[in-house]
């Protein structure tokens, strides 16, 4: 399956079809069920506050998906490290440590279109990659160990200090706030989806022109520089893209765990290595998980929810654990 | 003017430790440069330095006259290229895929390959005699067919230097062989200038035309191997009793 680009693309469009088919089927089911008839009514001007809400999660579900797929895509091939992804690295810790503390000060507002807490969020991601990446430079060189050794430091240390700004708190946000770090679709506001989704897909554009060059630099940095990439404004460059995509989704629906380690993983370990498709597969790959967790967590306990985040870790170790056993067996 | 590449007083390393001091040489269009020198004697650094994948703390390189850093990525990767010293390589690429990566200074935005690429990266294949380990994934290679496969990549990037950092070590001598008779061929039948570092000088002596010494970081000598490589002076670099006898017109070391 690896080595044909036919069966690539083939496959490509079979996940997309199954995507496309559960995002439909996620939007009629529930704790209450609305037939496909009345959901495709809703697409003819039939309004239904049902639909829309469970429009606006799948919606969310499969930016999320872009978001974080795109993001352990990104941090696996710079740092040549398949355990890299944002939440072990630290990023989304800093991005929840920003949120938080933009949203217990009050400052859960708006200027103009963007998001207080998403800016906030940004610059917690922005100095948290930075701290890592500072630790993890010896001798002008960055070191890969390091680099996830300083990441679950600035991760642990960061998760203390999430802990602790919630407990210190006395406003009534705190129930909210726990809500949404355990990771929920559950949107209030379609700003926030406009928004996300936006900065998600500039992020994705910005990414694609560069992923032969990520190839390179996946295969060793001084193997890159020597076929011609410049690597060092790449590294800074996707440092940057992962930060704001990670900003962009943990600001909006928490910490959704899982998805930007594991899912690259298996789209690795189905599609082979090469960036330009990994991106894609991990992205189509990660929504379908995305949305059956989400159907997951609302049909379980229904009519009370699961936060996702529970849910994605609960179905997707013991996926991966399965994925591990198949390979290995393969061998 | 033949002098390909200058150095000039250079100076390089790691952080605030400088490991290359002062280091002067010139290599011409066509040579065969051997770079030999005791452990730490700062020759992979040399290489990083050459590639460009290191900043040079001091002094300059320069390359057909034009100082290296005035290049951009892709030029300089179309004049000049590195096989680095074998590292672990994290991902299974195929060994096409892996090869293909040396056609990259000469793609286009989107990174696609042309007819020509593909056919200089079929004939590399061939020189290279690794037809049937195409589609191999390259961490299943054994440790020459991994060499050969880095030296194709390189080879694919048709550039006027190839450098090649300590190649031979762990491979057996079918496979020492088959990469210093490629390197042989495409010095003299395309005109490439290679610069080998070497951690033995035995097998490479041959095909040297000027060999580079350095010890602690510092040019000890350089020149053609009769006046370079003698009992006293390997002696000295190594710090250990090293002999050098002619036989069959070959210099030998033991």
């Amino acid at each position: 399956m690896k080595n044909s680009a036919k069966n690539k693309g083939a496959y490509f469009f079979l996940l997309a079809a199954l995507l496309i088919l559960l995002f439909i089927v996620s939007l009629s089911v529930g704790p209450v069920t609305i037939s496909l008839k009345d959901t495709y009514a809703y697409f003819f001007g039939q309004y239904n506050p049902v639909v829309q809400l469970r429009l606006m999660r799948a919606v969310m579900a499969v930016i999320t998906a872009c978001g974080l797929a795109a993001a352990g895509v990104i941090l696996q091939g710079l740092l040549r490290n398949p355990l890299a992804d944002p939440y072990v690295l630290g990023i989304s810790a800093g991005s929840a440590t920003g949120a938080v503390i933009a949203i217990i000060s009050g400052l859960n507002m708006y200027i103009f279109i963007l998001p207080v807490p998403m800016l906030f969020a940004f610059i917690g991601a922005v100095i948290s990659i930075f701290v890592v990446y500072r630790l993890a430079i010896f001798r002008g060189r960055l070191s890969v160990q390091n680099l996830v050794l300083a990441g679950i430091a600035v991760n642990a240390l960061l998760s203390s200090l999430l802990l602790f700004t919630i407990y210190a708190s006395r406003t009534e946000a705190v129930h909210g706030i726990v809500w949404w770090l355990l990771g929920s679709f559950q949107l209030f506001e379609a700003k926030v989806l406009v928004f996300s989704g936006s900065v998600v897909f500039i992020c994705l554009l910005a990414s694609v022109p560069f992923l032969k060059e990520l190839n390179a630099i996946s295969l060793g940095e001084d193997t890159a520089v020597y076929v011609g990439v410049n690597v060092e404004f790449l590294k800074t460059y996707f440092f940057v893209i992962a930060g704001i995509l990670t900003a962009a989704i943990v600001s909006s629906v928490g910490m959704i765990g899982f998805v930007g380690l594991v899912i690259p993983h298996i789209a690795r370990k189905l599609f082979g290595p090469d960036t330009r498709y990994l991106f894609g597969f991990s992205i189509l790959i990660g929504a379908i998980f995305l949305i059956l967790s989400d159907i997951f967590c609302r049909m379980v306990f229904a009519p009370a929810e699961l936060p996702v985040g529970v849910v994605t870790s609960l179905v997707g170790a013991p996926f991966f654990i399965f994925v591990l056993i198949k390979t290995r067996n393969e061998q | 003017m033949n002098e390909l590449l200058k150095l000039e007083s250079v100076s390089a390393g790691y952080g605030p430790v400088n490991v290359l001091s002062g280091v002067s040489f010139s290599v011409e269009k066509g040579a065969f440069a051997v770079v030999a020198g005791p452990n730490g004697s700062g020759k992979t650094t040399l290489v990083r330095a050459l590639g460009n994948s290191i900043k040079i703390t001091g002094g300059k390189i320069s390359y057909m006259g034009r100082d290296i850093g005035d290049f951009s990525s892709k030029a300089y990767a179309r004049e000049m290229t590195v096989v680095p010293q074998e590292s672990k390589i994290i991902y299974d690429y195929s060994v096409e895929e892996y090869i293909s990566m040396g056609r990259y200074p000469y793609t286009g935005f989107w990174g696609y390959l042309a007819k020509e690429d593909s056919e200089e990266i079929e004939s590399v294949v061939l020189r290279c005699e690794i037809e049937n380990l195409r589609n191999t994934p390259i961490n299943n290679l054994s440790g020459g067919e991994r060499q050969m496969v880095f030296l194709a990549r390189a080879l694919c990037q048709r550039t006027n230097i190839l450098i090649m950092d300590e190649p031979l070590t762990y491979l057996d001598i079918k496979h020492q062989k088959l990469i210093m008779n490629i390197l042989k061929m495409i010095n003299g039948a395309l005109g490439t200038t290679v610069i080998l570092i070497a951690h033995e000088l035995n097998p490479v002596l041959e095909y040297s035309s000027e060999i580079i010494l350095l010890k602690d970081g510092k040019i000890f000598d350089k020149g053609a191997a009769e006046k370079v490589v003698t009992g006293e002076k390997l002696s000295r670099l190594y710090e250990t009793d090293v002999r050098v006898e002619s036989y069959k017109g070959r210099l030998i070391i033991y």
